[in-house]
C-alpha cells in the first residue's frame, strides 16, 4: 500500500510539473471548468423563478445538489477521466504491453497515471457553494451529516469510477469503437438533477445502478433527509463495484492480443 | 459535382464502418437535452403551465432540442485540430481539395445513420413521456422557412467552429477555446433552456449574437411559437448575416493561419 501511495505521489508530482509548462492553459482550463458549473448553477436559478419545486426539491436544495455533482464530477476527472482518455490508444496500439510488464497492478496503472489540475478552481468553488449553502439553509449541521457526507463522496467517486471503467472494457473485443470512454457520460448527466424525477425507475438507480450515490444521496446527507442504512448500503455498494471491475479487468486481459500479434 | 459525391461516398463508407462509435457520439449530443426532458416532466406534476410552456409544448421543445443537436450540429474542430497538430493539414493545402467542402460532406455524411437510430429514440422517450405532444399543424410556409432556418443554422455553427479549429495553427492547446465556446452555446442558444427563462435584458442582447441563430430561432419557428413574419423576416436576416460573416471571417483566418502554419509532423 505504501509503494503505491509513493508511486501515486510521483504521478502526481510528473503530472504537476508537465502542467506548469503550459501555464495559460492550465489557468484558461481552471477558470472553463468554473464557469461551466457556474452556467449550471445559474440554469437552475432561472428555472426555480417559474417554479416553486420540483418533486419536493427546493432551488437551494438543486443547487447544493450541482455543488455536489461538480465537486465529485471535478475529483473524478483529475484522477481518473483524463486516464480513461487514453486508455483506447492504449489496447489498440499495442502500449498496454508496457504497463503490463510494470511491478505493479495494471488496473491501478492504467487508471491513475495521469492527473489533472485543471480542475483545481472549481473544486475550491464549489466546496465554497457547499458549505455556504449547508450552513445558511441546512443548519443546523451535526457531525455525523458531516461524516457521512465525506464517507458517501468518497463512495460516490469509487462508484463513478468502477461503472465507467467497466463500460470501457468491450475496447479488448471490439476496438474499433474507438470514443467508448464517451459511453457512461450521458448516463452520468443524469446524477446532474435529483434522481427522483426518474419516476419509477429510482429503486433501479438507486440499488441496481446506484447512480443515486453519485450526487443526490451525498447532497440529501447535508440536507438532512437521507435514511442512515443508504450510507451502509453505498459503502457496500462502492466495494462491490470496485472488486466487479477488478475481476472484470482480469478477464477483460486475458482477451488482450497486443498490436501486433 | 462527381468530385462531391465521392467526398460523400468516402465519409458514408466510414460511418456506415464505424456504427457504434457515430451511436455513443449521438448519445452525448441529446444526453442533456433527454436529462433536462426528465426534469421538466417532473416540474410539471407540481403546474400545468410554466412560463407559457405547458408539459406538451415543452416536451416538443427538447425532442426539437435532440433532433437539432443530432442532425444539425457539426463538430468539424476536433478532427481539424488533430490534422492540425499531427501535420496532416497538408494535405489540403497540396491537394486539389476544398476544406470546407470536404469537411462538409465529412459532417453530412455521418448524419445519415443517426436518422435511423435517432427515430425510434423519440418514439421511446414519446412513449415515457405519456405521448403527451400537441399536434403541430405545419403549413408549407412554415416548414419552408424553418428548413431555410436550419440550413443556414448549420452553416453558421459550421464555420464558427472552423474558425475555432483553425486557432490551433497558433494555440499549442486549445480544447479550453471549443469547451468555452460549447457553454456560452449550450447557454445562449436554447439547448440547455428555453430563451424565454432568461432575463429580458440577456434575451435582448441576445437577440443580436449568432447564439440564439444556432437552434432556438429554427426550433420556435416550427413550434410556431414565433408566428409574426416580420419577426421571421428579421430573425433570418439577422442569420443570415451572421452566416456571411462567418464565413468571411473563415476565408481571412484561413487565409492567414496558411502563412503561419508549420507541418512538423508532415
Amino acid at each position: 500500500m505504501k509503494r503505491y501511495f509513493k508511486l501515486y505521489l510521483s504521478f502526481i508530482k510528473n503530472c504537476l510539473i508537465r502542467e506548469m509548462e503550459f501555464r495559460s492553459n492550465f489557468i484558461f482550463h481552471n477558470l472553463v471548468s468554473l464557469i461551466w458549473a457556474v452556467v449550471v448553477m445559474l440554469i437552475f436559478f432561472f428555472i426555480y423563478q417559474h417554479v416553486n419545486t420540483v418533486n419536493g426539491w427546493t432551488m437551494e436544495e438543486v443547487l447544493l445538489l450541482t455543488a455536489v455533482y461538480f465537486l465529485i464530477d471535478r475529483i473524478f476527472d483529475s484522477c481518473f477521466e483524463i486516464n480513461f482518455n487514453n486508455f483506447v490508444p492504449l489496447v489498440n496500439t499495442g502500449q498496454l504491453d508496457l504497463i503490463l510488464i510494470k511491478p505493479a497492478s495494471s488496473q491501478f496503472f492504467v487508471s491513475l497515471r495521469q492527473f489533472s489540475f485543471a480542475m483545481i478552481f472549481s473544486n475550491l468553488a464549489m466546496a465554497g457553494v457547499i458549505i455556504y449553502l449547508a450552513l445558511t439553509y441546512f443548519s443546523p449541521i451535526y457531525w455525523w451529516q458531516v461524516v457521512s457526507f465525506l464517507v458517501l463522496l468518497i463512495c460516490s467517486v469509487v462508484i463513478t469510477y468502477s461503472l465507467w471503467f467497466m463500460t470501457l472494457l468491450p475496447v479488448f473485443w471490439w476496438g474499433r469503437i474507438d470514443n467508448i470512454q464517451h459511453l457512461f457520460r450521458p448516463f452520468h448527466q443524469l446524477c446532474r438533477v435529483p434522481i427522483d424525477v426518474v419516476g419509477r425507475f429510482k429503486s433501479i438507480l438507486t440499488y441496481i445502478i446506484p447512480l443515486a450515490f453519485v450526487a443526490t444521496i451525498p447532497a440529501q446527507s447535508l440536507i438532512g433527509t437521507l435514511s442512515p442504512w443508504l450510507v451502509i448500503y453505498g459503502v457496500l455498494a462502492a466495494g462491490f463495484l470496485l472488486w466487479l471491475s477488478h475481476r472484470l479487468w482480469n478477464f477483460a486481459l486475458r482477451h488482450y492480443t497486443s498490436a501486433s500479434s | 459535382m462527381r468530385k462531391l459525391l465521392a467526398y460523400f461516398r468516402v465519409h458514408l463508407s466510414e460511418a456506415l464502418v464505424y456504427r457504434a462509435t457515430g451511436f455513443i457520439w449521438l448519445l452525448n449530443d441529446i444526453g442533456p437535452a433527454i436529462v433536462a426532458l426528465l426534469f421538466w416532466l417532473a416540474a410539471f406534476q407540481d403546474q400545468s403551465l410554466i412560463a407559457g410552456y405547458t408539459v406538451a409544448s415543452m416536451s416538443l421543445y427538447y425532442f426539437g432540442v435532440m433532433a437539432i443537436n443530432a442532425l444539425i450540429v457539426p463538430y468539424p474542430e476536433y478532427n481539424l485540430v488533430e490534422e492540425i497538430r499531427s501535420g496532416s493539414f497538408s494535405n489540403y493545402l497540396v491537394k486539389p481539395i476544398n476544406l470546407i467542402i470536404f469537411k462538409m460532406c465529412d459532417m453530412l455524411a455521418w448524419r445519415i445513420p443517426r436518422v435511423f437510430y435517432l427515430l425510434p429514440l423519440i418514439f421511446i422517450l414519446n412513449h415515457f413521456s405519456s405521448g403527451k405532444q400537441d399536434q403541430v399543424s405545419l403549413n408549407l410556409i412554415t416548414l419552408g422557412v424553418f428548413m431555410v432556418s436550419l440550413c443556414l443554422s448549420f452553416l453558421l455553427m459550421f464555420f464558427i467552429k472552423m474558425i475555432l479549429a483553425l486557432m490551433a495553427i497558433w494555440f499549442t492547446e486549445s480544447g479550453w477555446l471549443f469547451f468555452s465556446f460549447e457553454i456560452f452555446s449550450s447557454l445562449f442558444s436554447g439547448e440547455l433552456v428555453p430563451l424565454s427563462f432568461l432575463p429580458v435584458s440577456v434575451q435582448m442582447v441576445n437577440n443580436w449574437l449568432p447564439f440564439k441563430y444556432f437552434l432556438s430561432f429554427p426550433l420556435l419557428i416550427v413550434l410556431q411559437k414565433i408566428n409574426s413574419s416580420d419577426e421571421i423576416g428579421l430573425g433570418l436576416l439577422t442569420q443570415l448575416f451572421w452566416v456571411i460573416l462567418g464565413y468571411l471571417a473563415y476565408r481571412f483566418i484561413l487565409n492567414r493561419g496558411i502563412k503561419n502554419y508549420c507541418a512538423y509532423g508532415g
